[in-house]
């Protein structure tokens, strides 16, 4: 079951140092599109990535398509080993990007975020201008309409 | 627009459907999607509102 409310306060509340990006950012400034999972961005930091760890643990990450079974374990060493996760967790399914196409990292989109108390925790949405410009810059087909839509939203 | 046209738009959106998501859904009985549903749209709302919130708020300029 998927619980949006409950993974941003999981994220935000366990000190994870991110933002919301994607479609759940697109729906918090006003886009009419339903999305069923989170897509963040987050501080590659090693504090940050034992943060993301420590808080991810209790709700089974996993690696979303994956054949159940295999290795896998979200610590700190396969934060660091990769970048970009596609995970399911016992919340629903979530995204951990450390990059992203047309805005970069962390460091590079916190400025261009917008902190909001949300679901009593503070948590950060990437503003819309930049929002438009990673959807522009990851250059999907099936993005166009959103994009016109968040344009529209200016 | 040929509907041999549309084909290839659809076909070129496909590319970029993440079948994992569609897997997800259909793990679940058609109860627990609506449920799913019906929790992402309330949390959605409440998140509109706060975000709607935080950008009238004046910009701190210190």
């Amino acid at each position: 079951m998927t619980h949006l409310d409950g993974i941003v306060q999981l994220l935000f509340a366990g000190g994870i140092d991110s933002i919301l990006i994607g479609g759940i950012a697109a729906a918090a400034h006003g886009s009419p599109r339903v999305t069923q999972d989170v897509d963040i961005v987050y501080c590659r930091s090693a504090d940050n990535l034992e943060r993301i760890a420590a808080t991810l643990a209790p709700v089974h990450p996993y690696l979303r398509g994956a054949p159940p079974g295999l290795p896998f374990r979200l610590d700190a060493a396969t934060l660091i080993s990769g970048l970009n996760f596609t995970l399911t967790t016992d919340l629903g399914p979530l995204d951990l990007l450390g990059e992203v196409a047309g805005g970069g990292r962390y460091d590079d989109l916190k400025t261009h975020s917008i902190e909001a108390e949300v679901f009593g925790v503070k948590c950060r949405v990437l503003d819309l201008e930049t929002l438009i410009t990673t959807k522009r810059a990851a250059g999907r087909p099936k993005d166009f309409e959103a994009i016109a839509e968040l344009e529209l939203l200016r | 627009m040929s509907a041999n046209s549309i084909d290839d738009v659809i076909e070129v959106y496909k590319r970029d459907v993440d079948l994992t998501l569609i897997a997800e859904c259909l793990r679940r009985t058609v109860p627990e999607r609506m449920q799913a549903l019906q929790n992402a749209l309330t949390a959605i709302e409440e998140l509109r509102v706060q975000v709607a919130k935080a950008k009238a708020q004046p910009v701190d300029a210190s």
